[in-house]
């Protein structure tokens, strides 16, 4: 007589919305648009046509649900991305006065308190002042602790 | 509060019986529907002021009240009045019921019938149609052919059904009236018989009684009842519930059972038994909260055929059947009022005592339950879109509509049409992932269509994976104006099934989570030519800062879930606070409610199981009741504004988890402490006062604002909190004159504040208080209009997962009527609320807690 054993399926039910992947790259690149980028600002549509962006891989999914990713970068908070792949966003970065170079990077939500010791340490160096060049941080060897 | 009768010295009136009721009545009817009456009562009832039936004789009032035949149809406009004579007494007339033809309630013709309740089973010979209107005929089909028929229908009518249902059969009601056929109920296929039947559950049946309550019963199944093991008849049932009726009065002891089956040969399946008490264990009956102005109470449990005697401050003012009995005298806050079941001769021993309150909305009726119309349905996909962020995304979605028949293409409803143009509701859903969110909201779009409002929902699927947050609100908001364009080329080019049937200049919208923050963009971007945005309702929004975030020119409402685990801020408040309230706009704060629960395809408890819920079916009640009261005002003009304001309670909702917040347009604000001219005056530029050892404060009701009290608010506004050292702190704010509040309510809203250390322990309250010309002065306690609530624990969640505390000081909208207001007795100064000259507010606790408090209002009645 055959016998089964248990089968269980993924639990939606207890799905966690709040854990972050970690941050496994970093790039930074000054780009011009070909054609001005639209963000939405304060309710106001406003073009951009340059800016800073901010490339992140992960070394897993970003969770989806209402509250946006951000990257907290010292005081200023990045909310406005693009996901390019399932483990890579790319950040806007709609006031670049409010980043100062050095800061440490860090990936959390939209309003909320970011944990400061994520794995990894990348930090935010303005890129140079020329359209389309990029400025890449790849994973220090010898993170600060 | 069950109190022994004897301790009380209650005064009989043996001379009154209350009127009984007489439900809605129809043009072409056959019947007058009688309820609320005494057992085995004779009925009398009067037309136009001639009484044409004499002596009916009623029966039991239970289930469904008595259909007394008449002689010759009704005719629209008619009066009716009824009576009932009891052991050679005879209540003063009914109130009087004026005939309607249908069509002026109903000028796209009869409600469709509903097969209640559901499924219907193989070899059932009795089933339950409900959604009637009194007098009309019913019918039911299987296959297409008429199995049983009842003319003169109640608005809750068993049809026999013969020859029973077979497997498989297709099942159907229909209704007529004057003429006017209904359209067809909602198809139900006969589901397979089974045996044997789980064993009926009789109800308690006390002695002198004689009748009772069976519970458990299968839909369309025939019962054996016996008494003291003798058979004494069979008879079908369409199920759940059945009240019988036997003869003589039973015996203390006796033993009744009951036993059920579907198919003749079938086993019987297990006895349900019970034994009849005796008179010492007639409990008191289960009645409704009583508020000032009530002229009747209602019970929740009662003996079947008890009857029910109701005394106010000792006095006996009303005596009938159940479920409601009038009153002689309209009640007053602070009235104490004692219910008391008689079963036979058995007088209960114990009686239900209720204090009048200030404030205890009545249950009302059912503002979803307006089934009106088969539904059809449609998946729409117009091709591709670019959005602002310049990702593509097909204009796609589903439509739920009117039709002349359920069904997917079904035409659209063919006598709905012909009044002209429907009201459009668009829905919005959030970012969940995956590629069926947009299905989650089924449930309201059949509610919404039924009622005669084509409902929308937007597929923006894929812009969940486009990433973004004021930009993807942007996005969402492209693509619900490009559906609605979408729409708008349907009804423009003759489609179909929505040519020209579309009101542009009616239109709703209704989002959850990111859709919440994006219907607030729509009316501020929308250029569509023709299009009207008359209401918008936010559910558990995110506020991403892509608008506004001030609702104008349209209702407004937000619903909050207390227990939100995604979007924790629950954003929506800083939204209500920011509407204009033109005409209105309402904030539903929902103790123990989730992000998730409100659509169906989000199946995760996104709290993560670390707080107490309330069921998915509750969230979608509050959401299906409070929605379509929302959109049948907006859309519609139905009268279901008592909803919002929290006159009236929907029925089948969790109402205790529910704290409204509402505010009108047009109405005289005595503070809402926006003017900038600090706590010492008020918005009338009066100055106010501070005594008897209160401190308040004017704050910024903002988690990060400066001036906040402390971080436990959530909202965009500026109110006050207000604490006391000793019972005597008192707040007051007077007026440049006199005002007459006589038709008035003084409404403010409050909450008790957050603070870790009191979240033990018993609510808090207040006084509010107004002052007269004279200085004499009338108080009514907040306890007395609802009570303020307790902050929603919710740290079980923050705490593990954030590290964080985010109860919430959350204000709700109090309701003061006018009449509450009276003098304090043994005071030789009379209180006169023509010549009120200030409102004063008292936080006479001991426990010395802080309350929050904001736009203090007098509002019309």
């Amino acid at each position: 007589m055959s016998s089964d054993s248990e089968s269980k399926l993924p639990n939606e039910q207890l799905r966690d919305i709040w854990t972050l992947p970690a941050i496994s790259a970093v790039s930074i690149r000054r780009v011009r648009h070909e054609r001005a980028r639209q963000h939405t600002i304060a309710g106001r549509l406003v073009d951009f046509d340059e800016g800073v962006e901010i490339i992140i891989e992960t070394d897993g999914q970003i969770p989806i649900r209402a509250l946006a990713p951000a990257l907290h970068i010292g005081a200023a908070e990045l909310t406005e991305s693009a996901q390019v792949d399932e483990r890579t966003h790319r950040f806007f970065v709609l006031d670049e006065s409010m980043l100062v170079s050095g800061e440490q990077i860090l990936l959390g939500w939209v309003g909320h308190r970011v944990q400061a010791t994520q794995p990894g340490e990348y930090r935010y160096e303005a890129p140079a002042g020329a359209p389309q060049v990029a400025r890449s941080l790849r994973k220090p060897r010898n993170p600060r602790k | 509060m069950e109190v022994e009768r004897e301790r009380l010295k209650l005064k009989d009136n043996p001379k009154l019986i209350s009127p009984p009721s007489v439900a809605p009545a129809w043009q072409c009817g056959t019947v007058v529907l009688v309820k609320n009456f005494l057992a085995f009562a004779t009925l009398d009832i009067e037309l136009n002021g001639a009484v044409v039936v004499a002596g009916f004789p009623a029966g039991y009032p239970l289930p469904n009240g008595a259909p007394v035949p008449l002689a010759n149809a009704l005719t629209a406009g008619q009066k009716i009045r009824a009576r009932q004579t009891f052991g050679g007494l005879a209540s003063d007339w009914s109130a009087q019921v004026l005939v309607k033809d249908h069509l002026a309630e109903f000028p796209a013709g009869l409600p469709r019938p509903q097969i209640d309740p559901s499924p219907v089973f193989q070899c059932g010979t009795r089933t339950g149609v409900a959604n009637l209107l009194v007098g009309c005929d019913v019918w039911i089909e299987a296959d297409a052919v008429q199995v049983g028929i009842a003319k003169g229908a109640k608005d809750h009518q068993g049809v026999n059904v013969a020859p029973p249902y077979g497997l498989g059969q297709k099942v159907v009601a229909h209704a007529s009236l004057c003429g006017d056929q209904s359209p067809p109920s909602a198809m139900k296929v006969s589901q397979p018989s089974f045996s044997p039947l789980p064993a009926p559950i009789p109800g308690t049946p006390y002695e002198g009684g004689t009748q009772v309550t069976i519970d458990g019963v299968v839909n369309g199944a025939t019962l054996t009842l016996s008494r003291n093991g003798v058979v004494q008849f069979s008879f079908s049932s369409w199920g759940v519930r059945h009240q019988v009726g036997l003869n003589p009065p039973f015996v203390a002891g006796e033993q009744l059972s009951v036993t059920q089956r579907l198919c003749p040969g079938d086993p019987e399946s297990p006895p349900g038994v019970t034994v009849v008490e005796p008179c010492s264990k007639v409990p008191a009956p289960g009645v409704e909260p009583i508020q000032a102005g009530d002229t009747s109470v209602r019970l929740n449990s009662f003996v079947p055929d008890a009857r029910i005697q109701v005394y106010v401050n000792g006095t006996k003012q009303g005596e009938s059947g159940g479920p409601v009995v009038g009153l002689a005298v309209t009640v007053e806050g602070g009235d104490v009022v004692h219910v008391l079941q008689i079963v036979g001769t058995c007088v209960g021993h114990v009686v239900q005592e209720l204090t009048v309150r200030c404030v205890a909305p009545p249950i009302g009726f059912d503002p979803s339950g307006l089934d009106l119309f088969p539904v059809g349905s449609m998946s729409y996909d117009a091709g591709s879109f670019t959005v602002t962020s310049g990702h593509s995304q097909h204009i796609a979605g589903t439509i739920y509509y009117p039709a002349d028949a359920d069904g997917t293409n079904a035409p659209f409803n063919k006598r709905l049409a012909a009044l002209g143009r429907v009201p459009l509701a668009v829905l919005v859903h959030g970012r969940h992932g995956g590629s069926t969110s947009h299905l989650g909201y089924d449930y309201l779009q059949q509610q919404l269509a039924s009622m005669g409002i084509i409902a929308m929902s937007v597929d923006c699927n894929a812009s969940d994976a486009w990433g973004g947050w004021a930009d993807n609100i942007r996005d969402r908001a492209d693509l619900v104006i490009a559906s609605m364009k979408h729409l708008q080329t349907l009804d423009g080019g003759g489609e179909a099934i929505f040519g020209g049937h579309v009101d542009f200049t009616r239109v709703a919208l209704m989002g959850h989570s990111r859709g919440g923050d994006a219907v607030g963009v729509v009316p501020e971007i929308i250029t569509l030519p023709g299009v009207k945005i008359l209401g918008a309702i936010s559910l558990g929004p995110v506020n991403s800062g892509a608008w506004s975030t001030k609702p104008k020119g349209y209702a407004y409402m937000t619903i909050l879930p207390a227990s939100d685990g995604d979007v924790r801020a629950n954003n929506g408040a800083q939204f209500y606070d920011g509407a204009d309230a033109s005409p209105f706009k309402c904030q539903l704060y929902v103790d123990h409610a989730n992000h998730n629960f409100f659509n169906r395809q989000w199946s995760n408890d996104d709290a993560q199981g670390l707080l107490p819920l309330i069921s998915r079916v509750d969230h979608e009640r509050i959401l299906s009741a409070y929605g379509c009261a929302f959109f049948r005002n907006v859309l519609l003009g139905h009268g279901t504004l008592g909803f919002l304001d929290g006159r009236l309670r929907p029925p089948g909702v969790l109402t205790t988890e529910v704290h409204l917040s509402y505010k009108r347009a047009k109405q005289w604000t005595i503070d809402d402490h926006q003017d900038g001219n600090t706590i010492a005056k008020n918005s009338l530029s009066q100055p106010t006062s501070q005594s008897g050892g209160l401190l308040a404060a004017e704050h910024t009701f903002d988690q990060f604002a400066v001036d906040r009290f402390n971080p436990s608010f959530f909202g965009a506004t500026v109110g006050m909190v207000a604490r006391s050292e000793g019972k005597a702190g008192t707040f007051r704010s007077p007026f440049a004159k006199a005002r007459d509040i006589t038709k008035s309510e003084v409404w403010v809203r409050a909450a008790e504040v957050y603070e870790t250390a009191n979240l033990a322990g018993p609510a808090t309250g207040f006084l509010l208080g107004l002052e007269d010309a004279n200085g004499a002065i009338a108080w009514v306690d907040s306890e007395g209009v609802g009570g303020l609530p307790r902050p929603l624990d919710r740290r079980a969640f923050d705490g593990p997962v954030w590290s964080d505390d985010l109860v919430k000081t959350m204000p709700n909208t109090f309701r003061f009527p006018s009449r509450c207001f009276k003098s304090p007795p043994r005071t030789k100064r009379r209180f006169d609320p023509t010549r009120v000259v200030a409102v004063l507010l008292r936080l006479n606790r001991p426990d010395g807690r802080a309350i929050a408090f904001d736009d203090l209002q007098i509002v019309k009645a």
